[in-house]
């Protein structure tokens, strides 16, 4: 599905199905949300900065919910957070990814045992990369948003979403796993 | 006890007189143990003192004691809860803590007529404790979310926590 790129007389010009131009050009901007709950966002915005320059694939972080395509899920959830977390990501456009960064939002992690952290941000949010640490140092989250790279690479989104739109579903876009908020 | 302590702690005395149950110090400071009832009266008292105005509610606190004499087989507590007013003078730079004592169930009275800094406070031991506040404000829970339906400082709550199903999904 990875479109070509070819030399013409006038110029260069990309081959392949429509589908693979869609998402080599997704998967180069790829803007992540500037949102973290705990430590673990030190090192998101550790990751923004000139070392690991995400910057150069395309990634930038933006600090709305509505442009951004990644959520990152950057420290521990309090249960009170988690609807405010939920509420960020319903107000996301699709296609949307998440990422759980940290011990904190894989499992709980070191406050597991406490009666106010959701043991896992897979509990209420559909996540796609896990990245073990704690925290993760820059460079394993900058491979966590390239494995976001590859999952967007495979994708039909195109097709996807055309075939949600030929059915009998009024929603053109696919809204699984996006029920809104009370 | 320092001079300033000692009077103060005499000044209230006079003015409450056998509502006072106890005078001690420990690591924390002086304590003064009131009755439940006579809470308003002795932080109006102080607040309003002469020399040493108590114009800082530091905090309000409680400890669960359910469990203190099968654990410690030390004797019985004289009820379930008791309660911390840690109160600071800025002007004379000194700390007095108010100890009152009450059972599961039973309504303390709210600080928050004499200081406002208690309404968060009392609104976290409501949260933590299930202790209600009469005359409170805005009674709600604070660090939990509003559907939690336990206090998670009260021993018998499982130190885990509750289950994770618990949280609303979807």
């Amino acid at each position: 599905m990875t479109p070509t790129i070819e030399r013409g007389p006038e110029g260069g010009f990309a081959v392949g199905p429509i589908d693979g131009l869609l998402n080599l050009a997704r998967k180069h901007s790829l803007w992540y949300l500037l949102f973290g709950t705990a430590c673990c966002a030190i090192e998101l915005m550790q990751t923004g900065g000139p070392r690991t320059d995400t910057d150069r694939f395309g990634m930038v972080f933006r600090s709305t919910p509505r442009q951004a395509d990644v959520l990152v899920l950057a420290g521990t959830i309090s249960y009170k957070m988690a609807s405010r977390i939920r509420l960020l990501y319903d107000q996301m456009a699709e296609p949307k990814y998440v990422i759980a960064m940290g011990s904190c939002a894989n499992t709980g992690g070191l406050f597991q045992e406490s009666y106010a952290v959701v043991k896992g941000g897979d509990l209420f949010l559909p996540v796609d990369v896990y990245i073990p640490g704690c925290p993760p140092r820059p460079e394993s989250l900058c491979e966590g948003l390239m494995l976001i790279q590859q999952k967007i690479e495979r994708e039909p989104w195109l097709k996807k979403a055309w075939g949600k739109y030929k059915s009998d579903k009024p929603d053109p876009m696919p809204t699984e796993g996006c029920e809104p908020l009370r | 006890m320092n001079r300033q302590e000692t009077s103060v702690v005499e000044r209230l005395k006079s003015a409450l007189g056998g509502k006072i149950q106890d005078v001690y110090e420990d690591g924390r400071g002086v304590v003064v143990r009131v009755e439940l009832s006579a809470v308003p009266d002795t932080l109006e008292a102080l607040r309003s003192d002469a020399s040493t105005p108590f114009n800082l509610l530091a905090d309000v606190t409680a400890v669960d004691w359910s469990r203190w004499s099968e654990e410690t087989g030390m004797k019985p507590p004289p009820a379930r809860f008791s309660l911390y007013y840690n109160l600071y003078s800025i002007s004379a730079t000194t700390r007095l803590f108010i100890e009152a004592w009450l059972e599961d169930g039973q309504a303390a009275p709210s600080a928050t007529p004499f200081y406002a800094s208690a309404d968060w406070a009392e609104r976290t031991v409501f949260d933590m404790f299930g202790i209600r506040f009469s005359g409170h404000p805005d009674l709600r829970r604070i660090y939990m979310p509003d559907d939690f339906e336990y206090s998670p400082l009260r021993k018998e709550f499982p130190r885990r926590g509750v289950d994770p199903q618990d949280f609303p999904q979807e």
